[in-house]
């Protein structure tokens, strides 16, 4: 008796603490929402309250893409153009270095209900076409379990479609044994209805620990963070892209002055320690192609989910760095079959197009030899935007 | 202090919710902790850009 009262007061109380906290963070999380439109970070991203929040203010579009989306692109990259968000538009930008198609098919297929007038962007690097795709190492740390769970339980899309998804993924998470036995657990108990009453309430107490977890994260990562930019709101429909593309210029001469290839000045140094470098690297890409690479298989993953849950896809074609890729020798049939694969697979799933593969030697649409520059963003954002505007 | 030790020998009630309580502190210590930390299993990633 005297072991059960005392053990009844911890629980009760622990019972209570639990519950007043993920009230408390769920508040958190939506106070913040304003201040986490350009937040581009995995606690943001991850947490799929913020994320819903964030979709439901108005004027947004998700922006899907990779490193790229990191900063440096100048006046023309969407925090600094849309100023944080003191705009009447907004690219909510998620990614960062290695994610790539199938965790954005995840995202969509997750948050499908709740983005924004069915629309969503996809900028594509020609570098995820390798020959060898999605790499192990990278997709376990990029990976969201959250995200999955919700995009496993989403049944607008076919039972199928989320089967392949899985296993596909289950090939790449052979890095993280824990972690792929617990996507092999969701896959059991959501998609195969395996009958396990206590895994499954098990599933249901780790699936609301991760809740909490996932928010308590973001709002002690962003605990300093507030956006504030005071004057008039920007409004997108008045921004002379003209004028911001020849500024974008001006911004790329500036930064690029130490090198007759268009890149960034401490990349390039970085790159080309010394002038003999450069022939070094004459012929190293001779025989690469981004012609046949299994992340064409993870795109077609990401089209599919648009299809099927209503979703108009934009898809941003990227082009490679011209005079790079020539100096490195990386064949043009290389680069020309996959500009013309990401042309087709549009056609095919009836994705709007926005294709810069003609801009291969333009000066600072890139920033480096991959990454989208001062010139791109000025291309992209305009792209985004009569994108939005469509009907 | 012995007024206190008095009471709670007279009251074994309130010396269990106490220790109850002290239950409660520990598990809540342990579920911050849980909240706060790195529990990731997955593999450093370096990105490389170059």
């Amino acid at each position: 008796m005297k072991k059960l009262t005392s053990l009844l007061t911890a629980a009760l109380l622990f019972l209570v603490t639990v519950i007043g906290m993920g009230i408390f963070l769920n508040k958190a999380v939506d106070w913040k929402t304003a201040d986490l439109l350009y937040y581009n970070g995995d606690s943001r991203n991850r947490c799929f309250r913020a994320m819903k929040n964030i979709f439901a203010e108005d004027g947004v579009i998700p922006v899907f893409g990779s490193s790229e989306l990191s900063s440096g692109g100048g006046s023309s990259f969407p925090s600094q153009l849309f100023q944080e968000g003191n705009s009447d538009f907004n690219m909510i930008l998620m990614g960062r270095g290695g994610t790539q198609s199938l965790l954005h098919a995840i995202d969509v297929g997750a948050m499908a209900d709740h983005i924004p007038d069915k629309k969503a962007v996809l900028i594509l690097s020609p570098q995820w076409f390798t020959e060898e795709g999605a790499q192990p190492e990278g997709y376990s740390s990029l990976f969201s379990e959250r995200m999955f769970v919700e995009f496993l339980k989403n049944t607008s899309l076919p039972l199928e479609l989320r089967t392949a998804v899985s296993q596909r993924i289950q090939s790449l998470l052979v890095e993280d044994p824990p972690q792929l036995e617990r996507v092999r657990r969701y896959d059991a108990a959501i998609l195969q209805n395996a009958f396990d009453p206590v895994g499954r309430l098990g599933q249901a107490v780790y699936d609301g620990f991760l809740d909490q977890k996932e928010s308590f994260s973001l709002v002690w990562k962003t605990r300093d963070l507030t956006v504030s930019y005071e004057g008039e709101p920007i409004k997108a429909a008045e921004i002379d892209y003209d004028a911001l593309r020849k500024f974008s210029v001006r911004e790329g001469e500036d930064a690029c002055s130490g090198n007759d290839f268009y890149i960034k000045n401490d990349y390039y140094e970085r790159l080309v320690e010394k002038p003999s470098d450069l022939d070094w690297y004459r012929g190293t890409w001779s025989d690469l192609s981004y012609a046949v690479s299994p992340e064409y298989g993870d795109l077609t993953f990401f089209l599919e989910v648009c299809r099927a849950t209503g979703i108009t896809p934009l898809l941003v074609s990227v082009p490679v760095h011209g005079y790079w890729y020539d100096q490195r020798s990386f064949p043009k049939e290389g680069r020309e079959a996959y500009y013309e694969n990401i042309r087709e697979l549009c056609e095919k799933y009836d994705a709007a197009l926005a294709d810069f593969s003609d801009k291969e030697y333009e000066p600072y649409f890139l920033r480096d030899i991959m990454h989208v520059g001062w010139k791109g963003w000025a291309y992209i954002d305009e792209a985004v935007y009569q994108f939005y505007e469509q009907p | 202090m012995k007024r206190f030790i008095n009471f709670m020998s007279s009251h074994k009630t309130a010396g269990d919710i106490l220790r109850g309580v002290s239950i409660w502190l520990m598990l809540t210590a342990v579920y911050i902790y849980l909240l706060y930390a790195d529990l990731s299993t997955a593999p450093e990633f370096i990105y490389n850009q170059f």
